[in-house]
């Protein structure tokens, strides 16, 4: 094989046949299904920015008065530091080391956990001053893209327990692995949506 | 049975795998995103050129999340995803950018125009 062909044998363009291995076949499967669920918060997104407009609070509160940027920032820290030990447990799965796999997965389960305790605590903070979806077309919009991605947090935290006994019972079968890679998928996702969702709710959302 | 599953971590998707993209990821977004929250929280400059400062600093976190943490790159076993991803931005602007569109004269042509900023 020439080195043309061998290039053209690994493009996106290869007209051939190709063998699908199980763990690409579900890793590649489970990502088109996490784009799916993003043109859900794609929707959220495009009606968070019509909403987010003073006629559209009813004369209730604005951003100014809702959100708070310096618990969102905590949040942030959290969620990417929980992101980056989950980094290091796939590298654990990298060197086949089940115990270095566990411990950072714990790791990045507790911030996750933070992270999701922060959220709860803010929501209810709102909802005790009275500050709730059906007040308005403008809380309802943020609300529910905040509450949304609150959702994929909590589980996500589940998915994290589950494997943490996969891997401790079955240890590095292909399913377990193959879940392990759809869980970073996941995982990281939802660091890239929050990175969003601070940036354009909490930090853009002040200055309305 | 491929030798995959005999072997799951000798799979293209396990070993390319690289713990220094998640680190430099994680302290770039953080340092992007801090910056921001600085400015913000200080009110440092007028709401145009802090709009622009979020936009530009949350682009450029959510590439560092892309390349660094979801390592969407042009590797052999990453290259679908990244296409996968590639080919759904058009849609995500649509979805955004036609609803921010379709709705951008409507208050102005439906409801009250004294409350326009």
């Amino acid at each position: 094989m020439s080195g043309q062909e061998a290039i053209r044998e690994q493009g996106l363009w290869d007209r051939k046949d190709v063998h699908h291995d199980k763990i690409g076949t579900h890793t590649l499967g489970f990502w088109l299904y996490m784009l799916s669920d993003s043109m859900v918060y794609a929707a959220l997104f495009g009606a968070s920015v019509v909403l987010g407009h003073r006629m559209n609070a009813a004369g209730g509160p604005m951003g100014a008065t809702v959100l708070h940027p310096l618990s969102a920032y905590w949040e942030t820290l959290l969620l990417l530091a929980s992101g980056l030990a989950y980094g290091l447990a796939l590298q654990g799965l990298k060197r086949g080391r089940k115990a270095l796999v566990l411990a950072w997965m714990t790791v990045a389960f507790l911030l996750g956990a933070g992270f999701a305790a922060l959220s709860v605590h803010t929501l209810l903070a709102l909802i005790a001053r009275g500050i709730t979806p059906e007040r308005s077309g403008y809380l309802s919009a943020d609300l529910a893209l905040i509450v949304y991605h609150a959702l994929h947090i909590g589980l996500g935290l589940v998915w994290f327990l589950v494997m943490m006994v996969q891997v401790a019972v079955f240890g590095f079968h292909p399913n377990v692995v193959y879940r392990l890679l759809n869980l970073k998928l996941f995982w990281f996702f939802q660091s890239f949506v929050w990175v969003l969702v601070f940036s354009f709710t909490y930090l853009r959302g002040v200055l309305i | 049975m491929s030798s995959y599953e005999e072997e799951p971590l000798s799979h293209p998707e396990v070993r390319d795998l690289d713990v220094r993209l998640s680190v430099a990821s994680f302290v770039a977004t953080a340092a992007l995103l801090t910056f921001s929250f600085m400015v913000v929280v200080r009110d440092a400059w007028s709401i145009p050129s802090l709009s622009i400062a979020i936009a530009l600093m949350a682009g450029l976190a959510a590439a560092a999340q892309l390349i660094g943490a979801l390592q969407l790159t042009l590797a052999p076993s990453r290259r679908w995803f990244t296409a996968c991803f590639l080919l759904c931005i058009p849609l995500y602007m649509l979805t955004v950018g036609l609803t921010a569109w379709m709705f951008a004269t409507l208050y102005t042509r439906t409801m009250m125009p004294h409350l326009m900023p």
